[in-house]
């Protein structure tokens, strides 16, 4: 079956606890983002301030977006929190007054006489054919025809047109993507930007917990770990959406609270691990209003130390995400320059998505590892890039290599070799056999092998070493691939001796202190060394700690 | 006679054409690193320049890196390493009499895999340089000499030396975007958006 998706909606977020930064909690989901089409929005935020009788809330769209001369009241909704008010061309004492701009763009809806909106309030604006109370909407706003993201501004007003406060999202608008029939898609969901965090002041009693997924996603939670999404029975999100939010009450002071939350994508990939949302009530005693944050010894407390308030995108940092094919539900490591900065964990499909959040802008490598279940590593798949500020970058389509174990570092000319690791599910794998004590080989000295993974992503390649001649060492490396020109790189490089074998490999001597891991230790260790003949950094033997050492502890680098 | 010299003729111009053909298909395959100026830099007293390296398909783990300049028409400040690619120094950029100098390695290697894309990043260290006499922009860029030594990740032995590298002016990059993306040849995707 074929189905067109959708995408996407936008935030800002306000603190909740300061009440004077603005609109929050703002979103607009779409219900169609390509180029050029009718779509239905539906507007949520909350106001801080509170809008009086009279006041007015103005939704402006960019010139891009095409407002009909149809656009009627029976086209747009208007929720304050789970009620529905009532619109009419001109605002009365009962009813709300709504005009719509098709020079300016603008959505103007007036309040009643008798209404207000007091601050806090979960204010929605369905515009299009989602539109229901007064009668079914049938028109809609036109996308932009150009693909990219556009703003949506709200602004409020008090009666006398004194602006209050303002808010912007955003929506994509991008060519559609096919889902449900391609082979590609088999990431969880990303999630992101998890509220609350830290302590709450006293007393509160509900909150919202709130996150972003990276695509449309359902979402659910559980109070224990590791509970997979299908048995999870607390439901965030019934609609495919990017924010998702719910109500978390009967909350106590003095209490830690941890919901572990699970999401599932349209095509039905869902989170094989975790993402963990945790955050305290402060017991009173705890508690000293002042400026400064709270935390032991400290002078008091604004109330929330990295709270449910805090903007998910501080100036100056972007958020990474990775997505991409690994081994059959096993570990992910994310090092970043060098350390380890995240780990997670693939699906049976061996699919991984992961998100490193605010980090300050500037220039990073990047390296992605994964472990099978023989707990084998893979090589580092490494990534430098430039992030600048308030971005999120996504990478897609790492194809993590696959990993190589041989069954014997010495064999007999003629004797079969066994070579086996794992890669991603159902991808064929590639072998290459060649002597390893020549600098450069020609492609005719390659002897290759493929085979097919199955779906555990295990593979076993039996190598017939009659093909090979004379008492010498080989490499033996493989890589896996869907396409052959869209392959991952090669995997570790393993030697094996005919009638003889080979030394210790070079990345096992890289490991210096011998802790298993190549990584900062080592290169202190290196440079301490540095320029002398010490049998322990010389990890080439070459009687020289020098360049070379570093080059190879810079390939085997595990982090 | 003159068949058996035509064949010959024929010989040595194939010779040259295949050395020709050769020695270029290993060139665009080679590394190499790229001097980016600011337009118009020879006329102002001061230029920064951008040493940056273009790994094309290789994956590059550790650089040693010698620039030799002509002290007579240059004066160059302290090197800049805010945007470098490199995680580890071995030795830290320095200027020392008529050479410019480091060592450093990328854990993993680096690849210039988002060459020409939003996400692109090669640059190894950026330097001011004070013109000490009018001099032209050929006579200048003549006048650099580049000895270094790149060191490949297969198995981390391979090393290559370059004398090879070419000026070009910057582009500076506009920010007024909200969504990039693009495909590599490899199947990475990469996408870019603006948050607010």
């Amino acid at each position: 079956m074929r189905q067109w998706i959708l995408i996407f909606d936008f935030f800002l977020f306000f603190p909740l606890v300061s009440f004077s930064g603005g609109l929050y909690l703002i979103s607009d989901e779409i219900s169609h983002s390509w180029p050029g089409s009718g779509s239905n929005h539906t507007i949520s935020f909350k106001n801080s301030v509170l809008i009086p009788p009279s006041g007015k809330i103005i939704v402006k769209f960019e010139p891009s977006f095409s407002f009909s001369e149809a656009l009627g009241v029976e086209d747009v909704d208007f929720l304050l929190g789970q009620s529905q008010k009532t619109l009419s061309p001109t605002s009365s004492e009962q009813d709300c007054g709504i005009e719509f701009s098709t020079s300016t763009n603008e959505i103007i809806i007036s309040l009643a006489q008798t209404v207000q909106i007091s601050p806090g309030t979960v204010i929605t604006i369905k515009i299009g054919t989602n539109a229901s109370y007064q009668g079914s909407g049938n028109t809609q706003i036109i996308n932009p025809t150009s693909t990219r993201s556009y703003k949506i501004l709200i602004q409020t007003f008090d009666q006398n047109l004194n602006l209050l406060e303002r808010g912007e999202t955003m929506v994509a608008i991008l060519e559609p993507v096919q889902i449900g029939a391609t082979p590609y898609d088999i990431y969880p969901p990303v999630r992101y930007g998890g509220m609350p965090t830290g302590v709450l002041i006293p007393g509160t009693r509900e909150t919202m917990l709130s996150f972003y997924t990276h695509e449309l996603a359902l979402c659910k939670y559980a109070t224990e770990p590791n509970i997979p999404y299908e048995d999870m029975t607390s439901t965030i999100s019934t609609t495919y959406k990017t924010f998702h939010n719910t109500t978390i009450s009967g909350l106590q002071d003095g209490m830690n609270y941890r919901f572990y939350v699970k999401c599932i994508d349209p095509v039905g990939n869902a989170n094989p691990d975790d993402y963990l949302i945790s955050f305290s009530v402060m017991s009173p005693g705890q508690y000293q209003p002042g400026p400064g944050p709270p935390g032991p010894g400290g002078g008091g407390a604004g109330p929330v130390a990295g709270g449910a308030g805090v903007a998910p995108y501080p100036p100056d940092t972007a958020d990474v995400v990775f997505e991409g094919v690994a081994y059959y539900r096993n570990e992910i490591t994310i090092l970043k320059d060098g350390e380890v900065a995240l780990t997670t964990f693939s699906n049976e499909k061996g699919g991984f998505s992961a998100v490193i959040a605010q980090i300050p802008k500037g220039i990073y490598t990047f390296g992605i590892k994964a472990k099978d279940s023989k707990n084998r590593e893979s090589v580092l798949y490494s990534i430098t890039i430039t992030l600048r500020p308030q971005t999120k970058n996504t990478i897609s389509g790492i194809f993590v290599p696959p990993t190589i174990e041989i069954s014997s570092n010495k064999v007999n000319p003629g004797e079969i070799l066994k070579v086996f690791g794992e890669a991603t599910p159902n991808s064929t794998v590639e072998l290459w056999v060649y002597p390893s004590e020549k600098g450069k080989v020609s492609e005719s000295e390659i002897q290759k092998a493929t085979t097919s993974c199955d779906a555990f992503g295990n593979w076993e390649i039996k190598f017939d070493t009659s093909k090979l001649s004379g008492e010498q060492i080989f490499s033996v490396k493989a890589r896996a691939f869907f396409k052959p020109t869209e392959a991952s790189d090669f995997s570790r490089v393993l030697e094996f001796g005919l009638g003889k074998a080979p030394q210790i490999s070079l990345c096992a001597r890289s490991d210096l202190n011998k802790d298993g891991k190549v990584n900062l230790v080592d290169f202190s260790i290196l440079l301490y060394w540095w320029g002398s003949s010490n049998e322990i950094a010389d990890i080439n033997a070459d009687s020289k700690v020098n360049l070379t050492d570093f080059s190879i502890m810079m390939y085997c680098w595990t982090g | 006679m003159r068949i058996q010299n035509l064949k010959f003729e024929k010989l040595i111009l194939i010779f040259f054409i295949l050395t020709f053909l050769f020695s270029f298909a290993q060139k665009v395959k080679a590394v190499s690193f790229v001097f980016e100026t600011e337009k118009d830099y020879l006329q102002k007293e001061e230029f920064n320049l951008k040493i940056k390296i273009d790994p094309k398909d290789e994956i590059v783990t550790v650089i040693n890196f010698a620039l030799f300049f002509d002290p007579t028409i240059l004066e160059p400040n302290e090197p800049k390493i805010e945007n470098s690619i490199i995680s580890f120094w071995v030795e830290k950029p320095k200027v020392f009499e008529n050479k410019i100098s480091f060592s450093g390695g990328i854990p993993g290697g680096f690849r210039g895999l988002f060459w020409g894309t939003a996400l692109e990043v090669n640059e190894l260290i950026k330097i001011k340089f004070k013109k000490k006499k009018e001099i032209s922009q050929k006579e200048l860029e003549k006048s650099f000499n580049l000895l270094s030594e790149v060191f490949l990740a297969k198995e981390g032995q391979e090393c290559a030396t370059i004398k090879d590298f070419s000026f070009k002016e910057e582009d500076v990059f506009k920010e007024n975007f909200n969504f990039l993306s693009g495909i590599l040849y490899n199947g990475t995707r990469w996408k870019v958006e603006k948050v607010f």
